[in-house]
């Protein structure tokens, strides 16, 4: 959050387990509209292809998040 | 004193102590055991333990980065037990905790579900009655177990920390309950963890420290120093965190202490020794630590030790008669800039 005060596009992702935390958290620290990619639980234990599966298909969603945080970006994330 | 004007949610509770209790816990202000009801009246006692502005913030506890001003805290220590000459520990308890190098936040939120050690020194110990002696870490002592439990209904509390949506500790472990001791500064004629910290003898401190398991060492009849030093290096199996807590129970410090052995020579020996290899460690973790690690350059042959420097260990003389001490493993990793955590020792202000 330090940096998207600064200008930087900054998306958090998460599993769906800490959704309920990084929702409070970001209502906590002024910051509602933080922008938020929740993947399935779990990551860790993912073998690496099975991770790299999970990456592609969330990529898509992870790119137009950071498309509209960022500011130059946000009007080619409205497109 | 400033007067107390209350400045916290109130609301109506049933005049019936258990329809009380039992709304206490529907609001979710427990930690699951019966709680004292916070009534103004009983705040205003708690608050009269310390002279400090009930307004005044002593820190912010996250995940919620919530304020914890004296009044909250005296609330909490309410429904904990507390009498109101503990407030004062209470205080710099949160003091301590609220101190961004022992990463709160990471403590509440983590899957690692550790505890708060809190560790008392100094002569507050006595006044207040707080065990360093037989069954330090169990039950039966009032100060110990109520200020250990108002810390952790501070946590929940004020800092909003629920199991199961923003803690999230995979196991917890019953630590989490409440944790709070003393030196036995009496018991041995090694300094007193204050005193190693730059504090003197006649000033009292509370240490926090994030822990997430006990292992007991010894064994009956230990037959000498060696014996003893063999049998704690081997109980030392976790490698990886920022510190570590040795409780030595005060007849092994006695044992230790005629063999010439003082605290930092004790550090010195359990960091020597406690060592291990990457021979036989899995590719993918050895990759993760030498990732975590860069600047250890981890490779196969590299040694390395249970933290990164003699004094990382925590050495504290605590507990009763027999030939018994304790291993806490800390939560956290050792990184190269100190860890994910580090422990903080406050000053106790009457």
């Amino acid at each position: 959050m330090n940096l998207q005060k600064k200008g930087k596009p900054v998306v958090t992702v998460l599993t769906d387990e800490f959704a309920a935390l990084a929702h409070a958290e970001r209502e906590a620290l002024g910051a509602p509209g933080h922008p938020l990619v929740i993947v399935p639980h779990p990551v860790g234990s993912l073998s690496a292809e099975e991770a790299r599966a999970r990456a592609e298909r969330g990529l898509p969603e992870l790119l137009d998040a950071v498309m509209a945080s960022s500011p130059s970006g946000v009007e080619k994330g409205r497109r | 004193m400033p007067p107390y004007i209350p400045r916290a949610e109130r609301i109506e509770i049933p005049d019936d102590l258990i329809e009380a209790v039992a709304l206490l816990h529907e609001k979710g202000w427990t930690e699951g055991l019966p709680v004292i009801p916070p009534t103004e009246e009983r705040v205003a006692r708690m608050l009269a333990g310390t002279n400090r502005d009930p307004q005044e913030e002593i820190g912010v506890v996250p995940p919620r980065w919530a304020p914890a001003t004296v009044e909250k805290v005296a609330i909490n220590a309410v429904m904990a037990g507390c009498l109101p000459e503990y407030m004062p520990v209470l205080i710099a308890a949160v003091e301590a905790v609220a101190e961004p190098k022992l990463n709160l936040y990471a403590l509440q939120a983590t899957t690692g579900g550790p505890a708060i050690l809190l560790i008392v020194n100094g002569p507050i110990r006595r006044e207040l009655n707080i065990n360093s002696g037989p069954n330090v870490f169990g039950e039966g002592f009032k100060a110990n177990a109520t200020i250990g439990r108002a810390l952790r209904l501070i946590l929940r509390n004020i800092g909003g920390a629920y199991p199961g949506a923003s803690c999230k500790a995979t196991l917890g472990w019953p630590g989490k309950f409440s944790l709070c001791i003393a030196e036995n500064e009496e018991a041995t004629s090694w300094l007193p963890l204050h005193v190693e910290r730059g504090f003197s003898r006649d000033e009292s401190t509370v240490t926090a420290i994030s822990v997430d398991s006990f292992t007991r060492i010894g064994e009956q009849g230990s037959p000498s120093a060696e014996a003893l030093l063999y049998l704690m290096v081997q109980c030392l199996h976790r490698p990886g965190a920022p510190e570590a807590v040795m409780v030595i129970g005060p007849e092994h410090a006695q044992m230790l202490s005629r063999a010439g052995i003082d605290k930092e020579k004790l550090k010195n020996i359990l960091w020597e020794r406690a060592t291990f290899t990457w021979r036989d460690i899995p590719e993918d973790l050895l990759a993760m630590r030498a990732r975590r690690r860069p600047d250890l350059r981890i490779a196969r042959d590299t040694v390395f030790r249970l933290v990164d420097k003699p004094e990382d260990i925590l050495v504290v003389v605590a507990g009763g008669a027999g030939l018994h001490s304790a291993f806490l493993h800390v939560w956290g990793q050792t990184t190269p800039t100190g860890g994910s955590t580090r422990s903080v020792t406050k000053i106790i202000k009457i």
